[in-house]
C-alpha cells in the first residue's frame, strides 16, 4: 500500500474578507508533493481570493497557510515560499516593458548570482520547453494570449520551483491551445515530479489534470477529494454533477457549470 | 409635525418611479420623524420602482430619519430579496446630522493621516533602496536607473530648454518695461539671473516634470497594478519598491537638478537675447552684470529646491500608481491625482523653502 506523499502546502481554516464581508470561510486542505490539486467552482466563488491569500497578496481574517510546515504569516516563511514556488497569472502578468527573454530571466537575475551565460542558457531551455524560443526577443504585447500564458509558465519555471500555482491556466483559450497547456501541466508532474495548485472553472481541464479536486461554492468548501470522493459526496449538486460525468465528460461539464452558477449565487 | 403616510401607487414601476421619488422628497421636506410608505395598494412592482424606494430610503438616512414600509406583501418581500435589496431596506435609523458631520471630518482626517504615513513609508523605502541598499548588494540596478534617467532626463531637455528660454524672454521684456523709467535697464540681467536660479528654474522644471514624468510614472505603475504585473513581482519575492520605485526616484533626484540648471541657463539666455537685440545691451556687459549679481548661494538654493521637488514628484507619482485598486478607469484618475498633488506640494514646499531661506539670509 502506498504511503501518502509529504505535505508541501497546508491551508488551515482560512477565512478572507473585504470591508467586513466574508468572501471565503473556513477553507481547509493540504496538498502533497507531486500532486496536481485543483480548486474549482463557479465565477465569484472565491477561488482566486484563496489563491491570492495563499500567495500572501491578501491577508486572511482567520486561519493560516503553511509551506513545508512554515507559516507564510512569518515574513521569512513567506519569502521562502515565494522563492520556492512559481505563479502563473491568468493573463500572464508579464512586464510589458521587457522582452519575453528578459521576463523569464527576471527571477534568476533577482535571486541568483549565476553568470549571464548560465542564466541565458537556462532561459532558452525554459522557452524551448514551452515552445517559445523563436519569440524570445518579442515583447508581451507582440504575442498572442496563449503565448503570453506559456511565457508566464516559463517564467514561473525559471527558478525550478517546488510548487507551481496557476490562476485559470486555460481561461480564454481555444480548445486546442487549452489542451496544450493541460498536457504541459501533466508533463511537468510526470517528468519533473512538480507539485501544482491549479485554480480554474474549466471542467474539461479539471478532469484531465486533477489528482484531487476542491470545489468551492459561495466561499466555502462544497467538496474535496478525487472523482470517486466527489461521486459519493453528500452534496446533491456535487453528486449530480459527478454522476453526469459517466456519460460524456466534456458535455456534462457544461451542464454542471450552469447548475453550479445558478445554485451558488 | 409628523410626516404623513404616503400611499404607494398600484403600479410601482418605471411609469411611476419618478413621481414616487418626488413625493417622498417633498414629504421629507415638510414633515418630521419617521416617514411611512404604505405598500397595501401596490400590485405590480419592478426594479426601477424599487430603486425609487431604495433611493428614498438612503435619502431619509442621510437626513437622520427613518423610512418604514407598511403592509408589504410577501411577493414584494420576495422581489426585494431577488433584487438583493432586502438587507439594505432594513429598518434601521441613520446617524444624527451632528454625528454625520463629525464622522465626515474624522474620516477625512483619518484619510489624510493614512495617506501621509503611506507617503512617508514609501519615501523612506525609496531612500533606503537608493542610497543604503546598494552597499549591501540589494539596491536598485544600474541598468534600471539608466533606463529611467534617459527617459526622464534626456527626454525632457528640449521642452525644459524651450520653455525656460521663452520665460527668460518674457521676464526680461516685462522687467525692462519697469526699469527703463528709472534708467536701470541693465539690472534686467540681475533680475533674470537671480529669479531663474533661485526660483523659476527649479519651479518651472518641477512643474514640467510633474506633468510629463509624474503622469507617466503614475500611469505606468497603475497599469502594472491592473495587469497584475506588480503582484507577479511580489510573488517572485521581488520587492516592487526596490524594483520599480527606487530607479524612478533616483533618476528624478538626479535629472531634476540637472534640468533645473539647464533651465537657469536657458532663461538667462532668453534674457540675454532680449537685452542684446531689443535693449541694446552688449554681451560682455550683460554677462558681467549677471555674474556679479549672482551668488553661489543662489545656485545652491535652486539645486536644493529642485532635489526636494524631485522627491515630491517621485513619491507622489509612484504612490498614486501603486495605490490603484480597481480597473483601468482608475489609472486615469490616479494620473490626474499624481499631477495635481505633485504640483500643489511642489509649490507648497517652494513657499516653505523660500520663507526659510529669506529668514536665514
Amino acid at each position: 500500500m502506498d504511503s501518502d506523499p509529504p505535505t508541501i502546502l497546508e491551508v488551515r481554516d482560512l477565512s478572507v474578507g473585504y470591508g467586513g464581508t466574508a468572501i471565503v470561510r473556513g477553507v481547509d486542505f493540504a496538498m502533497g508533493e507531486g500532486e496536481i490539486f485543483v480548486i474549482m467552482g463557479p465565477s465569484g466563488c472565491g477561488k482566486t481570493t484563496v489563491l491570492k491569500t495563499i500567495l500572501g497578496l491578501i491577508p486572511p481574517v482567520r486561519g493560516d497557510v503553511a509551506f513545508r510546515g512554515r507559516s507564510i504569516r512569518d515574513p521569512e516563511g513567506l519569502s521562502l515560499f515565494r522563492r520556492s514556488s512559481g505563479m502563473v497569472f491568468q493573463q500572464g502578468a508579464l512586464l510589458n516593458s521587457a522582452s519575453i527573454e528578459e521576463n523569464v530571466s527576471l527571477p534568476l537575475t533577482e535571486h541568483t548570482v549565476f553568470p549571464p551565460g548560465i542564466v541565458r542558457e537556462t532561459v532558452r531551455m525554459k522557452l524551448a520547453q514551452v515552445g517559445l524560443l523563436a519569440f524570445a526577443g518579442r515583447r508581451p504585447g507582440e504575442i498572442s494570449g496563449g503565448m503570453r500564458k506559456r511565457a508566464g509558465i516559463a517564467r514561473a519555471l525559471a527558478i525550478e520551483p517546488e510548487l507551481l500555482l496557476f490562476d485559470e491556466p486555460t481561461g480564454g483559450l481555444d480548445p486546442i491551445t487549452a489542451d496544450g497547456i493541460d498536457n504541459l501541466i501533466l508533463r511537468l508532474r510526470d517528468e519533473l515530479g512538480m507539485s501544482m495548485l491549479v485554480v480554474t472553472h474549466e471542467l474539461a481541464s479539471v478532469f484531465k489534470i486533477a489528482d484531487r479536486i476542491l470545489m468551492l461554492r459561495d466561499g466555502q468548501v462544497a467538496a474535496l477529494g478525487d472523482r470517486d470522493d466527489l461521486r459519493r459526496s453528500g452534496d446533491e449538486g456535487v453528486r449530480g454533477f459527478v454522476n453526469r460525468q459517466a456519460g460524456s465528460e466534456a458535455g456534462a461539464a457544461d451542464g454542471f457549470l450552469a447548475e453550479v452558477e445558478g445554485g451558488g449565487a | 409635525m409628523s410626516a404623513p403616510i404616503l400611499a404607494m401607487p398600484e403600479r410601482l414601476d418605471r411609469t411611476s418611479a419618478l413621481a414616487v421619488h418626488e413625493s417622498i422628497l417633498a414629504a421629507l421636506e415638510t414633515g418630521e420623524g419617521d416617514l411611512r410608505l404604505d405598500f397595501g395598494g401596490v400590485g405590480r412592482a419592478d426594479a426601477i420602482g424599487v430603486a425609487a424606494i431604495l433611493e428614498a430610503f438612503r435619502e431619509t438616512r442621510r437626513r437622520g430619519r427613518r423610512l418604514r414600509l407598511l403592509n408589504v406583501a410577501e411577493r414584494h418581500r420576495r422581489l426585494f430579496a431577488f433584487l438583493r435589496v432586502d438587507g439594505v431596506l432594513a429598518d434601521e435609523p441613520g446617524p444624527a446630522p451632528r454625528e454625520r458631520l463629525l464622522g465626515r471630518i474624522g474620516g477625512w482626517w483619518m484619510g489624510v493621516r493614512h495617506s501621509a504615513v503611506e507617503h512617508a513609508a514609501l519615501h523612506v523605502d525609496a531612500v533606503l533602496y537608493t542610497f543604503v541598499a546598494p552597499f549591501r548588494g540589494r539596491g536598485l540596478k544600474a541598468a534600471h536607473f539608466w533606463h529611467q534617467l534617459t527617459g526622464i532626463g534626456a527626454g525632457a531637455v528640449g521642452i525644459v530648454a524651450m520653455v525656460s528660454f521663452l520665460i527668460g524672454l518674457i521676464m526680461a521684456l516685462q522687467a525692462a518695461l519697469v526699469l527703463k523709467d528709472f534708467g536701470a535697464v541693465i539690472y534686467v540681467a540681475n533680475m533674470v539671473g537671480v529669479t531663474m536660479t533661485r526660483e523659476l528654474g527649479p519651479l518651472l522644471t518641477a512643474v514640467i516634470l510633474a506633468a510629463r514624468t509624474g503622469s507617466s510614472i503614475a500611469a505606468e505603475l497603475g497599469t502594472m497594478v491592473v495587469t497584475e504585473e506588480v503582484d507577479a513581482l511580489r510573488v517572485m519575492d521581488v520587492e516592487p519598491r526596490r524594483f520599480l520605485v527606487a530607479p524612478r526616484f533616483a533618476a528624478l533626484a538626479v535629472a531634476l537638478p540637472c534640468l533645473a540648471t539647464l533651465s537657469d541657463a536657458a532663461g538667462i539666455a532668453g534674457g540675454f537675447a532680449v537685452a542684446t537685440v531689443g535693449l541694446g545691451i552688449g554681451f560682455e556687459h550683460y554677462w558681467i552684470q549677471t555674474v556679479t549679481g549672482l551668488h553661489v548661494s543662489d545656485l545652491v538654493t535652486g539645486l536644493v529646491k529642485s532635489f526636494v521637488f524631485a522627491n515630491v514628484i517621485a513619491i507622489v507619482s509612484c504612490h498614486e500608481g501603486l495605490a490603484i485598486r480597481g480597473g483601468p478607469e482608475e489609472v486615469g484618475r490616479a494620473t490626474t491625482r499624481a499631477v495635481v498633488t505633485s504640483i500643489i506640494l511642489v509649490i507648497v514646499s517652494d513657499f516653505v523653502f523660500t520663507t526659510l531661506f529669506y529668514f536665514l539670509g
